[in-house]
């Protein structure tokens, strides 16, 4: 009795394995045998479905998959497929299943860089292979960290333009205060400094 | 214009949408100094995302991860400094690391941090 409530048990633990059916997490009477289980048939998916790659999102194919597999369903389809079939497919839908084929075809790559070909002026390129030698990184990383920071410059400025639509323009004090601080700030680091 | 790091007190003040933070970071962005706030420093200040005005603040910043060789720093440096503020030993990483003046509302911890790094660099009050 200990092995089959363990068994039990381990059958309705949360979805391990993501290829089981729902059907394989239904509870069963106690004292009854296995084997008087009623089954579900098991569900037979489309052929050729997930094996090719598909451009389309995942949830609509499966949303067509879903409503061709309910309408060929047959009149002795067994609950599996009457209750919660819609729900089953969404909840399935989310996951990678094995039946999809050998191959997933839809794996992440992850995110490359990408390669560009870029025209420079022959004193600056000079002068950027000089700056990224000197800072021991590729000439590649340094136009990064370059545009890293002119974009960050131009999205930041354009946020306070934002803010200051909502609270107010500076006026032309409020800036020359800001930037007499802002100076004095970089005057006490180099004193510090010495 | 020297690189800066922004302690918690800037984004806290930034949310609040204290007019001198703003401009301040106005000033510093026309310059083309990006602020540095490491990250701790945001897990700090962030409690919402309601908190609009912080987010909108931090376009304009580069928020630094806080690896493995900055979090053994950050340790020692606690150690040292007899200090235990994880966050403030972080932003004392930062502004070591590049020299950067630092803007905060606690200058005290931060500078015996700072002198236990053995930075020479300034604390500016937000």
């Amino acid at each position: 009795m200990l092995s089959i409530a363990m068994a039990r048990f381990v059958a309705l633990a949360t979805p391990r394995a993501l290829r089981q059916r729902e059907q394989w997490q239904w509870l069963t009477n106690n004292g009854v045998p296995l084997i008087s289980n009623a089954t579900a048939p098991h569900r037979q998916l489309p052929e050729g479905m997930g094996s090719e790659p598909s451009s389309e999102p995942r949830e609509t194919q499966w949303d067509r998959v879903s409503q061709v597999a309910v309408s060929r369903r047959p009149a002795k389809m067994a609950p599996f497929f009457l209750s919660g079939s819609q729900k089953t497919l969404r909840e399935f839908s989310s996951l990678q299943v094995s039946h999809r084929g050998s191959t997933v075809s839809d794996m992440p790559r992850g995110n490359p860089a990408v390669k560009l070909a870029v025209t420079i002026d022959a004193n600056v390129h000079a002068k950027l292979v000089d700056a990224a030698e000197a800072e021991g990184t590729s000439v590649s990383a340094w136009l990064t960290a370059a545009a890293r920071r002119a974009l960050l410059v131009r999205d930041g400025l354009r946020a306070i333009r934002e803010w200051e639509v909502e609270y107010g323009a500076f006026t032309d004090a409020e800036l020359e205060s800001a930037r007499v601080r802002v100076n004095q700030a970089t005057i006490r680091r180099k004193r510090a400094g010495r | 214009m020297s690189p800066v790091v922004y302690d918690t007190g800037v984004l806290i003040a930034a949310e609040r949408s204290l007019r001198r933070t703003w401009a301040d970071h106005r000033i510093r962005l026309e310059a083309g100094v990006v602020p540095l706030v490491p990250a701790p420093v945001v897990a700090q200040a962030s409690r919402s995302p309601k908190q609009a005005q912080m987010r909108r603040f931090l376009r304009g910043c580069e928020v630094i991860p806080f690896d493995e060789t900055a979090a053994h720093l950050a340790g020692s440096l606690l150690a040292k400094s007899r200090t235990k503020d994880v966050v403030d030993a972080s932003v004392a990483v930062l502004a070591a690391r590049f020299q950067a003046t630092v803007v905060s509302d606690d200058a005290d911890d931060l500078r015996r941090l700072l002198l236990a790094a053995g930075a020479k660099v300034s604390i500016v009050d937000v």
